[in-house]
């Protein structure tokens, strides 16, 4: 049984839960896997914490939950902290926003950043940051596919297909250049 | 063309989102509920996808108007739901006591939430595994199924509908936050195949003499609805089949025998359980509910460590199943009963059960982590 | 000698459950006499039997129902509206009238009450106020008057009580009207004029309680409340509801009429629209 454990964590407003429910309906309808969301918010109704933890699987999964994420998403430097303060640090593969998180605390994982939020403004739509962030999760991790994930952004995103197929592209782009690694 | 129910076909859906498109295909068509996390979703979908199917959504002014007008709507012919958390679930329960009293079909959808008082209301909580039980005052036979997964969530949202029809009584769907508001693969199957209980109504005319709306004859009578002209009278005081009053010992036994036989003596086809790797367990866990899912895993590590360890899943947790429970006791050494309470179920499992009984108390806030199951499996094996 | 045989049949017959006679009510009481103005006014609405239902609370005047011989429903403390409110809102044909007391629907269900005249939904609401909880024992409610003796007022009432017309009609109920059990012919005729609203329809009828409010408070039997209300009801159906509070003091007049009658969608209308809207673009699953 292969079985990843994927969080996303930012802050409201950035699609943390979109991109988690992406994610997970790609991996379902897409791919035929199991897949299980969660999502977990700070108290405040707007900018607080928003996290989206996302269990996928080639089998049926147990426990649906993360306790320790195999991959962890950070889009603000709140989502890192409090990652690493409970505990939550990922065991194969850190990917963030090079941004808006400062990761030089940070040793011994595999690091992978990107300027997603920069890349969403510079195509127009800062709110499409999330959609940047998993293009450059599937080409670093490969556990759903591209077009797996840019199947279901169209079917969702009918009226802006090219904005988000691009800035989808765009973060493919930078995890294969390695985007800036540290 | 689906008469905008959700068509067959896989999705992946929240949980109480899935819980309100299946009252929809089991023929709700009125919710009236109240404000309350973690249960908001389903009401905010309800009112949005209600109107869509000719039903009927109302945000009502408590959770006390709430189910008495689900009763209400019901007794005009409707099937009627409301969904709620602990707070709303404690503010019902006079009038669950009222519908199961005059025999009224409805759901209550709770998403439990961590309690005590207003407790956590955002985290998991299976606090109210008693209190769907015991709830209202005086005697009565809860029926209440606990899913385990957004699929779940969905499949026994009908069933409850169908018991509710079948039994003329509420039905509760005890729901956790976790599950309320995870995102799962959710298959909606054909609808012809999905089995659907419709309620059924008197077979003599209006206006024979003598009509009785809760004819002995029956074990559920057929149920009058007002409007129809049978010109009935209902009430929550206790009551003759005729639905007439009396203060007297003798019309108390019959209508209070009434109520929970109906239940007690079909208690076997209402049950359901999930057994996994069972058969030659010794160390069994009983769960219900999330506590299941940490569960499973828990279980298939001791398995792989040579124990012999095995889960019973409460698909019901009222009526109890506990002629199950027992058997199951008979062969195992010791059951553990890991629960997001300070041991509720484990109480009715102790009562019936023949070997050793270990509560796994655990406070509400979060779901159990496997390990914590597997380290009490490991440490009863040695 | 054999009893003469004058009559085998009240002309009432039709919706008076027969055998639930005798009824529980105190000699004296006033609810029989709403009972009454309530099946003259289902005879003369038009509106057959079989789509009447009467839904009550508890208390005295909630067991009338049991009386009744059409749909009936005697529910729990308080909740009558809200189970109203349901079953019109599934089945708007249905003339649906709750009959309760002052403690029933304003005391213990007084936010309930609140609530469903906001909304406007369409059924009639008959108020049998009497100020006291006849059935528990004359305990004091939110009606009853400031300075009478109760059971659990026993150095008298401090608190200020409801002036309900001026309540429901702040909330915008489309009838309101208070009559006394003096008033047969009137009170039939509010009810009546009740069925025909689109909407919320409210009637306060004050009701003599001899056993429980009357004794104490100088109205020892349900004759000296009759008298009272000879007295001092003065019809006003233009009244400065602001006015209208009920002063049972001597010399103290007791304004009653049909205060408001206006029209306004009821919440019927307003669901109607609604689901009209909603099932011709219905999203996501046509």
């Amino acid at each position: 049984m292969v079985r990843w454990d994927i969080s996303l964590f930012g802050f409201g407003g950035q699609g943390i839960i979109r991109g988690g429910q992406i994610l997970g309906e790609a991996a379902v309808l897409e791919e035929g896997k199991d897949a299980a969301l969660s999502i977990a918010y700070g108290p405040e109704q707007v900018g607080g914490w928003s996290r989206a933890d996302v269990v996928i699987s080639d089998e049926q999964i147990d426990f649906p939950l993360v306790v320790k994420p195999d991959v962890l998403i950070v889009m603000s430097q709140e989502g890192l902290d409090r990652s690493w303060k409970e505990g939550r640090i990922p065991r194969k593969q850190l990917i963030y926003d090079s941004g808006l998180v400062d990761v030089s605390t940070v040793k011994g994982i595999k690091m992978v950043g990107l300027p997603a939020t920069k890349i969403a403004e510079q195509l127009g739509r800062r709110i499409i940051a999330n959609i940047v962030v998993l293009g450059a999760f599937s080409e670093v991790t490969g556990i759903v596919k591209h077009e797996s994930l840019l199947k279901v952004i169209r079917r969702r995103f009918p009226k802006a297909i090219e904005l988000n197929e691009k800035a989808f592209m765009e973060g493919v782009r930078h995890a294969r250049g390695g985007g800036a690694v540290v | 063309m689906t008469d905008g129910l959700i068509p067959p076909g896989k999705y992946f859906m929240q949980g109480n989102i899935a819980c309100a498109e299946a009252a929809l295909i089991a023929g709700c068509r009125f919710f009236a509920g109240y404000p309350i996390t973690p249960s908001n979703e389903i009401a905010q979908w309800m009112s949005y996808r209600l109107p869509q199917v000719g039903g009927h959504f109302i945000q009502m002014e408590d959770e006390i108007a709430s189910i008495m007008a689900i009763i209400g709507a019901s007794n005009a012919g409707v099937k009627s739901m409301t969904a709620t958390s602990g707070p709303g679930f404690s503010l019902m329960q006079e009038n669950i006591g009222f519908g199961m009293m005059i025999e009224t079909p409805c759901v209550i959808v709770n998403v439990q939430r961590g309690g005590p008082s207003t407790g956590i209301p955002t985290l998991v909580g299976q606090g109210d595994m008693m209190q769907a039980r015991w709830g209202s005052h005086g005697d009565y036979e809860a029926i209440a199924y606990v899913p385990n997964s957004v699929q779940e969530f969905f499949d026994l949202t009908i069933k409850a509908f169908n018991a509710a029809e079948e039994y003329r009584q509420p039905v509760i769907v005890l729901a956790d936050q976790t599950i309320g508001h995870m995102y799962g693969p959710l298959v909606v199957p054909p609808h012809e195949e999905i089995k659907i209980v419709n309620r059924k109504l008197p077979n003599v005319p209006p206006g024979v003499p003598d009509f009785k709306p809760f004819d002995a004859k029956y074990e559920v009578a057929p149920m009058a609805l007002a409007g129809m002209g049978y010109r009935i009278h209902v009430t929550g005081l206790t009551h003759d089949e005729k639905g007439y009053p009396y203060y007297t010992h003798e019309v108390s036994t019959w209508c209070v025998k009434h109520l929970v036989s109906k239940i007690r003596n079909n208690a076997e086809k209402i049950w359901e359980v999930e057994r996994f790797t069972l058969d030659d367990a010794d160390i069994v866990v009983i769960t219900y509910g999330i506590t299941s899912r940490p569960a499973y895993q828990a279980v298939k590590v001791a398995r792989s460590e040579g124990i012999k360890a095995g889960m019973l899943r409460l698909i019901t947790v009222w009526p109890f199943p506990e002629e199950v429970v027992r058997k199951v006791s008979e062969q195992a050494k010791v059951i553990l009963v890991p629960e997001i309470n300070m041991g509720q179920m484990i109480h009715p499992i102790r009562e019936v059960a023949e070997c050793l009984v270990i509560g796994l108390s655990w406070a509400p806030g979060a779901v159990q982590t496997p390990d914590v199951i597997l380290d009490a499996i490991r440490s009863v094996s040695r | 000698m054999p009893k003469e045989v004058l009559a085998t049949k009240h002309p009432d017959d039709e919706l008076i459950r027969a055998d639930r006679i005798p009824h529980i009510w105190c000699p004296g009481c006033g609810i029989g006499i709403v009972m009454k103005c309530y099946v003259e006014a289902i005879k003369r609405s038009g509106i057959p039997p079989e789509r009447h239902v009467v839904v009550s609370g508890i208390g005295c005047s909630s067991r009338l129902p049991g009386y009744m011989n059409i749909d009936s429903y005697h529910t729990t403390h308080g909740r009558a509206i809200p189970f109203a409110v349901g079953m019109n809102i599934v089945k708007p044909d249905l003339e649906i009238t709750v009959i309760a007391g002052d403690g029933d629907l304003v005391t213990i269900g007084g936010n309930h009450f609140i609530h469903a005249i906001r909304r406007n939904h369409n059924f009639n609401v008959v108020l049998v106020n009497n100020f006291t909880y006849g059935m528990t024992g004359g305990q004091y409610g939110a009606t009853t008057p400031i300075g009478s003796k109760m059971s659990t007022a026993p150095y008298g009432m401090i608190e200020y009580s409801f002036n309900l017309p001026l309540l429901v009609a702040s909330l915008g109920a489309p009838f309101v009207a208070r009559w006394t059990t003096l008033h047969i012919r009137q009170l039939t005729d509010a009810i009546l004029k009740a069925m025909k609203v689109n909407g919320f329809a409210f009637i306060e009828v004050v009701s003599p309680c001899p056993t429980q409010y009357g004794e104490d408070n100088n109205f020892p039997t349900g004759m000296d409340m009759m008298k009272y209300f000879r007295e001092a009801c003065v019809v006003e159906h233009e009244a400065d509801l602001r006015k209208v509070d009920i002063d049972l003091r001597p010399g103290k007049p007791l304004i009653v009429g049909n205060f408001v009658h206006i029209e306004k969608p009821s919440y019927n209308d307003m669901d109607r629209k609604l689901i009209e809207i909603a099932m011709k673009g219905r999203k996501p699953y046509g």
